[in-house]
């Protein structure tokens, strides 16, 4: 086993999700997670920026004239388009949950701030790669919505993501139906959540998108509470969207209530295996590289 | 319910301890925010309402256990009430006549008589009856039930009955009347209607009105219904007193809503001599007569004195008054003395004179008494022990040992002596004589003994010399001073007895001569040494006459109608005989005969009825004493009480076993949910 260069440490270390929720501002704090994770990644052949050359085409009628590679031409007397690997005019739609069960956190970084950093990381990476982006925030309505765009308006995006605020129920039917009826071309769907709803449900959802041609990855966020409870004596919890309060034992917590939540989880698994979608499980202490990791694998897959 | 020591009803308080425990424990567990309780497990709201049920129930065992304990310990009592049974339509009547002195006023009886008369052929058809009369006390004279198949109505022994109801000679008190018809309702299911027809004399009142209700019974409803005959105020005079003077007699005659009048009053002396005397008794007042009447004006023995006036008034019985002047030489007590010039004898002399007349001092020299002469008396005085000489104190003893008493004082010459004569009691070592200005105070008085029951006045006695005398074991101090030294010690010696006084018995030593107490303590002591027992020779109509005062139970009485009161069997057994009759009983015992004068009670001569208010108010309150009986039955005293602490101790017992068991079970259930591990590997 290696040992990590200094370099790749600090990287690490900045990508933190509570060193990241430390900067004020979402932009800088994506570019910090893209530029922290993609140094880790400079030596791997998998990887490329979408600026990197693919090939030559020779300029044809409607190409844009700016993409014209003036030095073949003096040299070769002919027109050649320069190609490049990211050239592939596709988008990527951000699905960010903003349910009141994502307002949970018991690290200094919530679900929801995890969920907007991970957007917002995910933006910028994308505008990098010159994708449109686009977003739209639900919990059991769609809250807002920005179509795909170009990265002129990335800085507007951010500015949405960072707005968002927990509220309210969860409910996937209603804003997955919504966004149905605008996307149309055919892209890439990152649906940000803490899947607190049922499995066939979500799936009944998503699959039209699969059908659709969409590539949809699920991030599940969860505190690390959520997935090992630590309670030392009887409480009453309380739903954060419904109110409603059920009073658990220790016993049913450290015992039971683990094998529940890992069973939803391989459910959610098993169901986005089914519609081909990937489903990253996520916790609000992982860092950042993982999501931005399974994102660029994930985009390397589609390409 | 009642409590035999409802002091420890004060540990119920420690029901807070496991409330309080209880609440420590339980307090709701702060409601904590979760993302989701989606997957959390539903039943597991179940199991926790069961848990905590299980634990509200532990909670009810361990107060039921404090409570149980303070109860026990509390001792309950559980008055069992038999049921009363339901008011059916008969009734049972007391119709209750009045037969007081003051019903012999006009015609009072004959139209109470006709009173009771109605009551009767009102009864119900199903209804028992009791014809009762109440006055000097309570009789049943008749009683009737309803006709049967075989029995015909016997409703006409109640009328003939009335026939015979005549005004009595003594006094009706009407709370004690209310308080003996519960007696005499007695048991039975029915309710009780109590008629009492009468005058209504306002005399008759009790202190207290509540004591005119009737005391609740059991089971049985009372309701009292007052007949009262309407009389208006009549004016009356009657002896009120009539008592024996040194002089002779003297006769007091009061009016009573009477004017100013001359009324003449009659003396009559053994049924022979009389003699009158008319003098002006004023408006509502006190005419006062004296007969001057010298000794020798009475013959030997008791003499009959009858007081009389002219009847101007409806109610002649209590125009007479009768008395009895006993004329018998006084018995000589030997007073054995150096000095029969003592002031010892005048005292003991003034004080016979005063208080026992039948007693007179008869001083004797010690030198030249006659021991021979000490059977004649029956008790025998000696002012210093010290001072008898031993041929004198042997006679003594064997005087005392066959039943006389000696009452015995100290003196100079008993100072010398360490053993007494006679008592043989030692003479203890310390200060016989108190300091100046600084006398020896009496302290404890055995107020018990007949000699002190009726004597008061001893803790003013000072005693300036005092013989500290040793107390034997079966010497009773009556008195002791404040220091515990005996003052006054009796000693029983074979079939006589001994009265010591440690001081002297005149005032060298002490000033109870000169205190009032000496009179009354002589008197006494005169009646205990000698062995009489006292007659009152003055009783009031009504009264009880002791057969056991006047020498036991066998005897015979004789009225003043000249009948013998006691049948053959009761000349041997009866205890008492009640006084029905005004008048001059003759009480034979063997060997002895008493005369006893009977008089009326003087406050039936007041013939002032109660006001209309009064009776109205009475009945009202009566009529209220049903429901009062029902409420207050179960205080009465009827089956026995239940004690109901052992049935606590065995709930108590089961309440602890349950409190383990469930205990147990909630621990174990709680260290379940603590140990995931443990329940993971008992599922």
């Amino acid at each position: 086993m290696s040992t990590p260069l200094p370099s790749q440490r600090e990287g690490v270390r900045l990508l933190q999700p509570e060193v990241l929720a430390g900067l004020a501002n979402l932009e800088l704090i994506a570019r910090a997670a893209v530029e922290g994770s993609l140094i880790g990644l400079h030596r791997s052949p998998l990887f490329g920026f979408s600026q990197e050359f693919a090939e030559y085409r020779s300029y044809t009628e409607g190409d844009d004239p700016r993409f014209i590679d003036w030095n073949v031409y003096a040299r070769s007397d002919r027109t050649y388009i320069k190609r490049f690997l990211g050239e592939t005019n596709s988008h990527l739609m951000l699905l960010i949950d903003s349910s009141a069960s994502m307002g949970y956190g018991t690290t200094p970084v919530t679900k929801l701030r995890y969920a907007q950093i991970l957007a917002a990381s995910l933006a910028y990476i994308a505008s990098r790669q010159h994708d449109a982006v686009g977003m739209m925030v639900f919990d059991e309505e769609v809250r807002s919505y920005r179509p795909p765009s170009g990265r002129n308006k990335l800085h507007g995006l951010l500015h949405t993501i960072d707005a968002i605020t927990s509220s309210r129920k969860t409910d996937m039917e209603k804003p997955f139906s919504r966004f149905r009826e605008h996307i149309a071309k055919r892209g890439m769907v990152a649906v940000i959540s803490d899947f607190y709803c049922d499995p066939k449900a979500l799936i009944e959802g998503v699959k039209p998108l699969a059908f659709q041609g969409q590539d949809v990855i699920l991030f599940q966020i969860l505190d690390p509470r959520e997935l090992r409870p630590d309670l030392s004596e009887a409480a009453v919890l309380e739903d954060m969207e419904t109110g409603q309060t059920v009073e658990v034992s220790p016993a049913f917590m450290q015992r039971d209530y683990p094998e529940r939540i890992k069973a939803h989880i391989r459910s959610l698994q098993e169901a986005a295996a089914g519609i081909g979608a990937d489903h990253v499980l996520l916790e609000t202490t992982v860092s950042l590289d993982v999501p931005l990791r399974n994102y660029l694998l994930f985009r390397q897959r589609r390409r | 319910m009642n409590f035999l020591a409802p002091l420890f009803l004060a540990g119920l308080g420690a029901v807070a301890l496991p409330v309080w425990l209880h609440l420590l424990q339980t307090q709701t567990p702060e409601r904590q925010p979760f993302s989701s309780a989606m997957l959390l497990r539903m039943s597991e709201q179940r199991i926790h309402l069961r848990r905590r049920l299980r634990y509200l129930l532990l909670m009810a065992l361990r107060i039921a256990l404090f409570a149980l304990l303070a109860l026990a310990f509390s001792q309950p009592l559980w008055q069992r009430s038999s049921t009363p049974a339901a008011a059916g339509e008969n009734k049972e009547h007391l119709i209750v006549i009045d037969t007081s002195l003051s019903m012999g006023q006009g015609d009072r009886m004959v139209r109470a008589v006709a009173e009771a008369s109605t009551v009767i052929a009102g009864l119900g058809a199903g209804d028992t009856a009791r014809l009762v009369t109440a006055g000097e006390s309570v009789d049943v004279l008749a009683t009737s039930a309803p006709a049967t198949a075989t029995v015909p109505d016997s409703r006409s022994r109640l009328t003939t009955a009335l026939d015979g109801v005549k005004a009595g000679a003594g006094r009706l008190d009407y709370g004690v009347l209310a308080a003996g018809m519960s007696e005499l309702a007695g048991a039975g299911t029915e309710p009780v209607v109590i008629h009492f027809i009468s005058d209504f004399e306002a005399s008759g009142l009790p202190s207290q009105f509540g004591a005119l209700i009737p005391r609740a019974l059991p089971n049985r409803t009372q309701e009292l219904k007052l007949h009262p005959l309407n009389e208006a105020t009549a004016p009356n005079w009657a002896v009120d007193y009539l008592r024996r003077t040194p002089q002779g007699l003297d006769v007091g005659v009061r009016g009573h809503h009477t004017a100013a009048s001359d009324i003449t009053v009659t003396i009559g002396l053994n049924g022979a001599r009389e003699v009158k005397q008319t003098r002006q008794v004023p408006a509502n007042g006190l005419g006062e007569y004296s007969f001057a009447l010298p000794d020798v004006a009475f013959a030997t023995g008791d003499n009959r004195i009858v007081a009389s006036l002219q009847s101007v008034d409806g109610l002649a019985a209590d125009d007479r008054r009768y008395l009895v002047v006993p004329n018998v030489p006084a018995i000589p007590v030997p007073l054995l003395t150096t000095r029969t010039d003592a002031p010892l004898v005048r005292y003991l002399s003034t004080a016979f004179a005063t208080a026992a007349r039948q007693y007179r001092v008869e001083p004797d020299s010690l030198a030249a008494f006659d021991a021979r002469t000490l059977e004649r008396s029956s008790w025998v005085v000696a002012d210093d022990l010290g001072a008898i000489s031993p041929q004198l104190a042997t006679a003594l003893t064997d005087y005392i040992t066959k039943g006389g008493s000696l009452f015995a004082a100290v003196g100079e010459r008993s100072l010398a002596l360490e053993t007494l004569p006679v008592t043989g009691q030692r003479v203890a070592k310390g200060d016989a004589t108190a300091r100046e200005g600084q006398p020896f105070n009496v302290g404890r008085i055995d107020s018990t003994h007949p000699l002190l029951a009726a004597t008061d006045g001893w803790r003013g006695v000072s005693v300036t010399r005092l013989l500290p005398l040793e107390v034997a074991a079966d010497d009773r101090v009556l008195i002791a001073m404040e220091d515990g030294r005996p003052l006054l010690i009796e000693r029983k010696v074979g079939e006589g007895r001994i009265v010591m006084l440690a001081t002297s018995l005149d005032n060298t030593w002490n000033d109870l001569p000169v205190h009032p107490v000496f009179v009354s303590f002589i008197a006494e002591t005169a009646r205990y040494l000698s062995g009489e027992q006292t007659l009152s020779r003055q009783q009031v109509a009504g009264a009880s006459l002791p057969l056991s005062v006047t020498g036991g139970a066998s005897g015979q009485v004789v009225d003043p109608q000249g009948q013998t009161v006691l049948s053959l069997a009761d000349t041997r057994r009866a205890q008492d005989v009640r006084l029905r009759q005004m008048g001059f009983y003759q009480v034979y015992t063997p060997g002895k005969e008493t005369l006893v004068a009977v008089n009326a009670d003087a406050r039936e001569s007041d013939l002032e009825p109660m006001t209309a208010e009064q009776i109205a108010r009475w009945q009202e309150a009566a009529v209220v004493a049903p429901q009062q009986a029902v409420a207050a039955a179960e205080s009465q005293v009827a089956p026995p009480p239940v004690e109901l602490w052992r049935y606590l101790l065995i709930l108590l017992v089961l309440v602890v076993l349950a409190e383990s068991l469930l205990g147990n079970r909630y621990l174990t259930g709680h260290l379940h949910d603590l140990e995931p591990d443990a329940g993971r590997a008992s599922s």
